[in-house]
C-alpha cells in the first residue's frame, strides 16, 4: 500500500470519524442543554474534541462568535486554508475567506443569519479563498455554538476540500452543455435550406446555450469585401439597434476576420475595441465577450460575435470554435444550394423558354421530358411524348436494336457534343430536317448526399432540336444560286480568277488553262501576277498597278505569257471585295483573251495605212504622170505655135529643128504610154508572155548600141561581156528588162563605166548590169521594186520616169519563172540582177501561152 | 523688150521656151538648174524669171526663195507639168508672179507681157 493510498484511506476514515463525532457532538450539544450538570463527562469529551480538533487533519475546523470573529481555527484550516491560527484567531472575521466579488460571500452572509436565528445547522458548498487567493470548493457544515443558558454564541464550521470533485463536476456540466449544444447547432444546419435559415437558428442556439445578451452573425461579401449582419438574436432592444456594415480591417469584426483568429475578453467593457457597445453592455451585465471568423477552405465567409452575461471558460470557448467551424459548413452549404436552387430555376426558366427543342431521354431512348419547343417541333405534348421512345420522334437516330440493348450511344459517341442533321417525324406524319446535338449529362445528386457517395449515378441524355426546314430551304435555293453561277464560270469563255490581296490564287475557271495553258493546279497557291507577267515593260507595271489598286479596274489591256511562252493580250475588269473594316480580302479578275480581235485591229489598221499609202502612191503616181505626159506635151505644142502661127515662118533648119524637138518628145510620149500599158496590164492580170527561141547576144547587142549614143554624150563606157546563149522566152519582154534597166543605169550614172554580163550557169541565163552611178539606201533597196517607187520621190529627184520601170521589170522576170534583185552601195553604184530559165519551166506563169 | 530668165532642167522645154520668148522679142538667158540660176540673175539685168519646179537638187520653190534673197524686186514666175494647187497657192502668197501650167498655150506671151506690165506699172 502505498502512501497516497494510505493517506487517502486515512482521510477516508477521518472524514467518517469526523462524521460520526459531528453526529455524536450535536447529540453531546443536546445533552449538554438538557443535563448541564453532567460537566465531568462534559469536560472529558471536550478534551477528545479538542484533540480532534488540534489534530491537523484535512478538515478545517473554525468557529465564530456572535459577531462572526474567528475564534477556533485547527491546524486542518490552516493547512487548507493557508492562513494560521495566530494570524486568524482573535483578529480575522470569518468573511475574509470570502472576498468582495467572489461568489460565496453573500450565501454566507445569508446562512450566518440562519443558523443564528433558527438555531439550526446547515451544510452547503461554498467557495473559499485561500492566503494566496486560490480559490477553494468546500462543502461546509456549520452549526449554531450555544453557551450554557442555550444562548447562541457561534458558530462552528467545519469543512471538507472538495475543489477536485466540483471541478470533475462542472467539467462534465460543461461538456454537456457543449454537446446538447452542438447537438441543437447540428440540428439547425441540418434542418434549414436558405442561409437565412441556418443563420437565424445558430444565433438563436448562440443565445439560448450562452446566455446571451446579443449574438451577430456576419456574412463577408468578397466583391467589396465588406461583413454586414445577416443574423441577430438576443434581447429585443439590442437585436433591433442597426448595424453598419464593416469593410475588411475595420472594426473590431473587420480586424478579426482580416486577421482570422478569434477573440475573448472577460472585460468586455473595458475593451477600446468595443468602446461602441460599452453603454449596453454594462447595462445588460455583460461579462464575457467571444469572437470568431468563419472560414471554409482558407476562403472567409463571415464572423460571429457573442456578448454573454456568463463567462465563457476555455471549453466553451472551445465549443463555440467547433461550432464556428460547423457553422461555416453550413453557410458554405446552405449558399451552394441557393445557387444551385438558382441555376435550376435558371436551367427550368430556360428548358421552357427556350427556341430550340430539348428531349431528355435515357440509354434506352425512353423520352423524359419535352420542352414547349420541342413539343411544337414534333406535335406531341409532353405528357404523350414522356414515356415514348424518342425514335418515334426522330427515327433516323439509330437502329431500334442498338436502342433495346442501351447501348447506341456508347457505340455511336460521334453523335455526342456535335451537331448532326438528322430528320424528325410529326405527329402528322412529316417527315422533316433537323440538327440534332447530343449531350451525355450526369444527373445531379441529391441535395445533402455527401459528396462521396458511391452510388452510381444514372445518365441521361440531352438532345438539342433545331427545325432547319426553313434553313435547309435556303440552303438550296443559295445551292441552286451557286451552282448557278458556277456553271456561268465553268463555261463562260472570260478568264475568271480569285485573288488574295497579296496576288495568291484562289481558284480559276477554265477559260484560265484555256488561255494560260496553266492548269489550276498549277496556279493556285501562287502569285498570279509574276507566274503570268514575268516580264514587265514601263506601261506593264502601271496596267499591273491599276490591277492591284483598290479601285475597280476597267478593261485594262495587258500581255500576259501562256505556258508556251506564248503572248495573249487580256482585257481585265476587275471587282474587290472588303470586310467590314474596309480591309481587302479578295479580288476577283474577269479576263477577256481579246488575242485574235487585237490581231484583226491590227491587221485592220495595217491593212488601212496600206490601202491609204497605196491611194497616196497613186496620187503621187497619177501627178507624176501628168508631169511626165506634160513635159513631151511641153515641147510638142509650145513648138507647134512657131510653125503654124504669126507672119514669117523661121529659117529651113529651125524649122527642121523644132520637128525633130516634137518627133523626139513624141517618141519619148509613145514610150510613157506603152510603159503605162504595160502597167495597167499587169495590175489587171493581163499581161501575156510570147516565148521564143532566140541569141542573147544578138539581143544585147542591139540594145546596147541604142544607148551607146547617149552613154558616150554623158562619157560613160558600155561594157557588154557574154556567153552565147539561146534562151526561149518573150524576146520583146527579155529586151524591155534590159532597156529598163540599162536606161536606169546610165540615167542615175554620170561617171565611171557601165559594165553588162550575161551569163550560163546551170539552167539559167543571168544577166547582171553594174553601174557606177549614184547607188540605193537598203531603205530604197527593199522598195525599189514595188509600184510606183522610185528610189527618190522629192521633187528634186534626179531622175524623170514613170516610176513603173522597175516594178514592171520584176513582173516580167517572175513572169518567165526567174528572179531579179539589187546589190548597191549609196553613192558607189548598183548592180541589177535577173535570172531566168533557159527555157520555160512547167508549172511557170506562162506555160498556157507557150502551148499556142 | 525685156530680159527673161529661164531655169529649166529639161532642155527641150528651154529650147521651146526660148524660141517663143525670142521670137516675141525678149532676150533670153538659160540656166539648167537653180544655182546656175541665181547665178545669172546676180550677174545680169533680168526683168523676169520663169523656174521650172520639178528640177534636180534644187526645186523651182527653193531656187525662188533664195531670188527674193538676191534680188527682191524681180518677178519670179513657175511655169511647170507639176499642176499642184497646193504648190500654185503657196508660190503666190509667198510674192511669186504668176503659176504657168505646162504645157504652154497659145497666150504663154500674153500671160508674160501682163507680168512685167504689171511690174512695170
Amino acid at each position: 500500500m502505498t502512501d497516497t493510498e494510505l493517506q487517502s484511506k486515512n482521510r477516508g476514515e477521518l472524514l467518517e470519524e469526523i462524521e460520526s463525532l459531528r453526529r455524536e457532538l450535536s447529540q453531546w450539544k443536546l445533552e449538554a442543554v438538557d443535563w448541564k450538570l453532567r460537566e465531568e463527562e462534559l469536560c472529558q469529551k471536550k478534551a477528545a474534541l479538542q484533540n480532534i480538533l488540534e489534530s491537523p487533519s484535512a478538515v478545517s475546523i473554525l468557529g465564530t462568535d456572535f459577531g462572526g470573529n474567528i475564534i477556533f481555527w485547527n491546524k486542518g484550516a490552516e493547512k487548507m486554508l493557508g492562513y494560521t491560527a495566530e494570524e486568524m484567531i482573535g483578529k480575522e472575521k470569518i468573511l475574509k475567506l470570502y472576498p468582495e466579488g467572489g461568489h460565496s460571500r453573500t450565501t454566507i452572509q445569508d446562512i450566518h443569519q440562519h443558523i443564528l436565528k433558527k438555531r439550526q445547522g446547515i451544510t452547503c458548498e461554498v467557495e473559499e479563498y485561500t492566503k494566496d487567493g486560490q480559490k477553494l470548493w468546500v462543502q461546509l457544515t456549520l452549526s449554531p455554538r450555544f453557551d450554557e443558558a442555550g444562548k447562541v454564541i457561534g458558530i462552528l464550521g467545519v469543512g471538507a476540500n472538495i475543489t477536485e470533485r466540483k471541478k470533475a463536476e462542472e467539467a462534465l456540466a460543461e461538456r454537456m452543455f457543449l454537446g446538447e449544444f452542438g447537438a441543437e447547432i447540428g440540428v439547425a444546419l441540418a434542418g434549414s435550406s436558405s442561409l437565412h435559415e441556418v443563420l437565424d437558428q445558430c444565433a438563436g442556439s448562440f443565445k439560448k446555450f450562452f446566455d446571451a445578451s446579443l449574438v451577430r452573425i456576419w456574412v463577408f461579401y468578397p466583391h467589396d469585401e465588406t461583413l454586414e449582419v445577416r443574423a441577430c438574436a438576443g434581447n429585443k432592444d439590442l437585436t433591433s439597434l442597426p448595424v453598419d456594415p464593416v469593410s475588411l480591417g475595420e472594426g473590431m469584426i473587420g480586424k478579426l476576420a482580416e486577421k482570422r483568429n478569434a477573440y475573448t475578453t472577460h472585460t468586455p467593457c473595458e475593451d477600446p475595441a468595443l468602446a461602441d457597445e460599452k453603454q449596453w453592455m454594462q447595462q445588460a451585465g455583460v461579462c464575457s465577450y467571444y469572437a470568431h471568423p468563419l472560414i471554409i477552405n482558407n476562403q472567409l465567409l463571415g464572423a460571429f460575435e457573442l456578448f454573454s452575461r456568463n463567462t465563457l471558460t476555455e471549453t466553451m470557448q472551445y465549443g463555440l470554435s467547433t461550432a464556428a467551424g460547423e457553422i461555416s459548413l453550413g453557410i458554405d452549404r446552405a449558399r451552394n444550394f441557393e445557387a444551385l436552387q438558382y441555376s435550376e430555376e435558371q436551367i427550368r426558366s430556360i428548358l421552357i423558354n427556350a427556341l430550340e427543342g430539348i428531349i431528355t431521354f435515357d440509354k434506352f431512348g425512353s423520352v423524359k421530358s419535352v420542352n414547349p419547343a420541342a413539343e411544337s417541333i414534333f406535335g406531341y405534348q409532353s405528357k404523350t411524348a414522356v414515356g415514348k421512345n424518342i425514335r418515334l420522334l426522330i427515327p433516323s437516330l439509330c437502329r431500334e436494336s442498338d436502342l433495346r440493348k442501351g447501348t447506341f450511344l456508347t457505340t455511336q459517341r460521334n453523335l455526342i457534343g456535335k451537331i448532326t442533321e438528322m430528320t424528325g417525324e410529326h405527329k402528322n406524319g412529316t417527315l422533316f430536317p433537323i440538327d440534332l446535338s447530343i449531350s451525355e449529362i450526369q444527373m445531379p445528386e441529391r441535395r445533402r448526399t455527401p459528396r462521396s457517395a458511391q452510388s452510381p449515378r444514372p445518365t441521361l441524355y440531352l438532345g438539342m432540336v433545331r427545325d432547319i426546314t426553313q434553313r435547309k430551304r435556303f440552303e438550296e435555293a443559295l445551292r441552286n444560286e451557286r451552282d448557278y453561277t458556277a456553271r456561268i464560270i465553268e463555261r463562260t469563255p472570260a478568264i475568271v480568277v480569285g485573288l488574295s490581296p497579296d496576288g495568291i490564287t484562289r481558284f480559276t475557271n477554265p477559260a484560265v488553262e484555256k488561255t494560260t495553258g496553266y492548269s489550276s493546279s498549277e496556279l493556285i497557291g501562287k502569285n498570279w501576277w509574276s507566274t503570268l507577267f514575268p516580264e514587265k515593260s514601263d506601261t506593264q507595271v502601271e496596267q499591273l498597278r491599276q490591277l492591284k489598286s483598290k479601285s475597280p479596274a476597267r478593261n485594262v489591256e495587258l500581255e500576259l505569257f501562256t505556258r508556251s511562252g506564248e503572248t495573249r493580250v487580256v482585257a481585265w475588269n476587275n471587282i474587290h471585295r472588303f470586310n467590314e473594316s474596309g480591309q481587302l480580302m479578295e479580288t476577283i479578275g474577269f479576263g477577256t483573251d481579246i488575242t485574235e480581235q487585237k490581231q484583226v485591229e491590227q491587221d485592220l489598221k495595217l491593212a488601212a495605212k496600206k490601202a491609204e499609202e497605196s491611194n497616196r502612191l497613186k496620187s503621187d503616181f497619177l501627178s507624176v504622170i501628168s508631169h511626165e505626159l506634160r513635159t513631151p506635151l511641153t515641147v510638142m505644142l509650145g513648138n507647134t505655135p512657131l510653125l503654124t502661127q504669126g507672119h514669117e515662118l523661121p529659117e529651113q533648119n529651125e524649122i527642121v529643128s523644132i520637128a525633130l524637138d516634137i518627133e523626139n518628145s513624141g517618141k519619148h510620149l509613145l514610150t510613157l504610154i506603152d510603159d503605162l500599158l504595160d502597167f495597167s496590164k499587169i495590175e489587171a492580170d493581163k499581161m501575156e508572155l510570147c516565148p521564143e527561141w532566140f541569141s542573147v547576144k544578138n539581143l544585147m547587142e542591139d540594145v546596147v548600141s541604142s544607148y551607146q549614143v547617149i552613154a558616150r554624150q554623158k562619157g560613160l563606157p558600155i561594157v557588154l561581156e557574154m556567153d552565147d546563149i539561146e534562151i526561149c522566152a518573150d524576146k520583146i519582154r527579155i529586151k524591155q528588162i534590159i532597156f529598163n534597166l540599162l536606161s536606169n543605169a546610165v540615167k542615175f550614172t554620170d561617171e565611171g563605166r557601165i559594165e553588162i554580163k550575161v551569163t550560163q550557169e546551170d539552167s539559167l541565163a543571168v544577166f547582171r548590169v553594174q553601174d557606177t552611178g549614184v547607188g540605193l539606201s537598203q531603205d530604197d533597196i527593199t522598195v525599189i521594186f514595188d509600184l510606183f517607187r522610185q528610189a527618190d520621190e522629192s521633187p528634186t529627184r534626179a531622175a524623170s520616169g514613170t516610176g513603173l520601170g522597175l516594178a514592171i521589170a520584176k513582173k516580167l522576170v517572175e513572169m518567165h519563172g526567174g528572179q531579179i534583185s539589187v546589190q548597191s552601195t549609196l553613192g558607189k553604184g548598183s548592180t541589177f540582177t535577173f535570172s531566168i530559165p533557159l527555157e520555160p519551166q512547167s508549172g511557170a506563169n506562162h506555160e498556157h501561152h507557150t502551148d499556142r | 523688150m525685156s530680159t527673161i530668165l529661164i531655169v529649166e532642167d529639161h532642155e527641150l522645154t528651154r529650147k521651146t521656151l526660148n524660141r517663143r520668148l525670142s521670137k516675141a522679142g525678149h532676150s533670153v538667158l538659160e540656166a539648167v538648174n537653180g544655182n546656175a540660176g541665181i547665178e545669172m540673175l546676180q550677174s545680169n539685168q533680168v526683168d523676169l524669171v520663169l523656174l521650172d519646179f520639178m528640177m534636180k537638187n534644187m526645186t523651182g520653190m527653193q531656187t525662188f526663195e533664195r531670188m527674193r534673197e538676191v534680188k527682191p524686186k524681180t518677178p519670179c514666175a513657175m511655169i511647170t507639168a507639176y499642176a499642184h494647187s497646193g504648190l500654185s497657192k503657196q508660190f503666190i502668197a509667198e510674192g511669186g508672179a504668176d503659176f504657168i501650167v505646162k504645157p504652154i498655150g497659145e497666150d504663154f506671151e500674153k500671160r508674160v507681157d501682163a507680168i512685167l506690165a504689171k511690174d512695170n506699172a
